[in-house]
């Protein structure tokens, strides 16, 4: 019985279990593809799962350089994702597959939005969270 | 039966805990998440949907370095004394101030102010403590700190890493609520700075601070998701309250352009603006003060 307690005091540390998963993938998988970079103090990570859409609006200042990094758990499968501007205009696509990295400069200050998508489930097996990062780094100042 | 799924349990929770370990271990490969069938109770699924949320202002460093970038000496006197740390009492306010002393951090580090970074570093460390929250600041950074204390690149980059993990770790072990109040505590932090250094008429600094609008409009929405938590009440009314205040800014939405300059980079320009009266630009600095005051008070 002290045995069945134990287990399932232990399974209810689960959910907290994944979401460390996500932060140490974020620190190790996305990371790294910021050098040269100096990282938003923000984190944009989430678990998500099969058919999930996200949406997270950043600012851009003008006259500096910007890297934008997509990174997805691979059992997520293919993520998309999209930059647009506020008015919706498409300005950048990719997936967690090719594009995963952005490199840009804004002329002026302005709002982006980018649209994550998680592939539906093509099976019916349990379904399985993932993390996804969207990480921002502004060009090192001298 | 029993037997069978007392298994299942143990070898999925070895499982997840053994992926743990894997993953903080920089540079390894993928970990895979366990699969979830855990029902949750409302809280539990509340807080769930608020991690999903993906939420981004720009960093107070951003704000720092523009101040520097136009020519501004460094002034300890327009920080919050780190000899304040000890008299925060109440997670709310400690969250707050340790945003605040995260922007002052970044503003030290962004003018080359080692002793002062080291400094405010530790204050940053001494709160996070009295929050119990100190288990994102690692004894690594801080040795990484130690070591590049006479390179200002690196030094930039630990301490942008270490609020940005700081922030991952509450919104991970389900504070979610104290990330987002340390957030706001440094995006006042730094427009307050911005309004001190604006005084003079600089007009990029203006132009900055009319930019803040957009931030705050963020701010704004991501607190509404927490609906009527107490802890973040107060601090939502007075962000809506500085909001009031932005929207007498003057602002057009244009037209998104890209191009390519000569590199291959991609450029995105717009034909967007905003801009700020003398009366809005002064409501706003005096409105920021009140608030600064409000919360760094003890």
């Amino acid at each position: 019985m002290k045995k069945i307690a134990l287990i399932l005091s232990l399974a209810a540390l689960l959910p907290f279990v994944s979401n460390a998963q996500c932060r140490a993938f974020t620190k190790n998988q996305c990371l790294p593809e910021l050098q040269g970079y100096v990282q938003n103090e923000n984190y944009n990570s989430a678990l998500l799962v099969p058919g999930d859409e996200a949406e997270l609006l950043l600012t851009f200042y003008g006259g500096k350089e910007y890297r934008m990094v997509l990174c997805a758990h691979p059992i997520l499968g293919l993520v998309e994702y999209e930059v647009k501007d506020t008015n919706g205009e498409l300005i950048f696509s990719g997936n967690s597959d090719d594009k995963q990295i952005f490199d840009f400069k804004m002329a002026n200050t302005q709002q982006l939005i980018v649209k994550i998508k998680v592939p539906e489930q093509s099976s019916s097996v349990s379904t399985h969270e993932g993390c996804v990062s969207v990480m921002v780094g502004a060009k090192e100042l001298k | 039966m029993i037997k069978n799924s007392i298994r299942l349990l143990m070898a999925a929770v070895t499982c997840s805990v053994l992926m743990v370990s894997c993953g903080d271990e920089p540079g390894k490969g993928n970990t895979l998440p366990p699969v979830n069938n855990k029902p949750d109770s409302a809280e539990e699924a509340r807080v769930k949907e608020l991690q999903k949320i993906f939420f981004s202002i720009p960093s107070p460093m951003e704000m720092a370095s523009l101040i520097k970038e136009k020519g501004y000496g460094f002034d300890i006197s327009k920080l919050n004394a780190v000899e304040n740390v000890e008299k925060y009492t109440g997670e709310t306010k400690q969250a707050i101030n340790l945003g605040i002393y995260g922007a002052d951090l970044s503003y030290a580090a962004i003018f080359d102010e080692k002793q002062v970074t080291m400094n405010y570093f530790a204050a940053a460390k001494n709160l996070a403590g009295k929050m119990g929250v100190d288990g994102a600041i690692t004894g690594e950074i801080i040795e990484r700190l130690d070591k590049n204390q006479e390179n200002r690149d690196s030094l930039l980059k630990i301490v942008s890493e270490a609020y940005a993990d700081l922030n991952s770790y509450l919104k991970e072990s389900q504070r979610i609520e104290i990330s987002a109040l340390l957030v706001a505590g440094g995006w006042l932090e730094a427009l307050h700075l911005s309004t001190i250094y604006s005084q003079d008429g600089n007009p990029a600094i203006r132009q900055r601070i009319a930019e803040q609008k957009y931030a705050l409009n963020n701010l704004v929405d991501y607190f509404s998701k927490f609906g009527d938590k107490p802890n973040l009440k107060e601090m939502g009314e007075d962000l809506k309250s500085l909001q009031a205040i932005f929207n007498q800014s003057n602002s057009n939405t244009g037209k998104t352009t890209t191009s390519k300059d000569a590199s291959g980079m991609v450029v995105i320009g717009s034909s967007s603006s905003i801009s700020l009266s003398d009366e809005t630009l002064k409501a706003i600095a005096t409105k920021t003060e009140e608030l600064r005051t409000k919360y760094t008070s003890f």
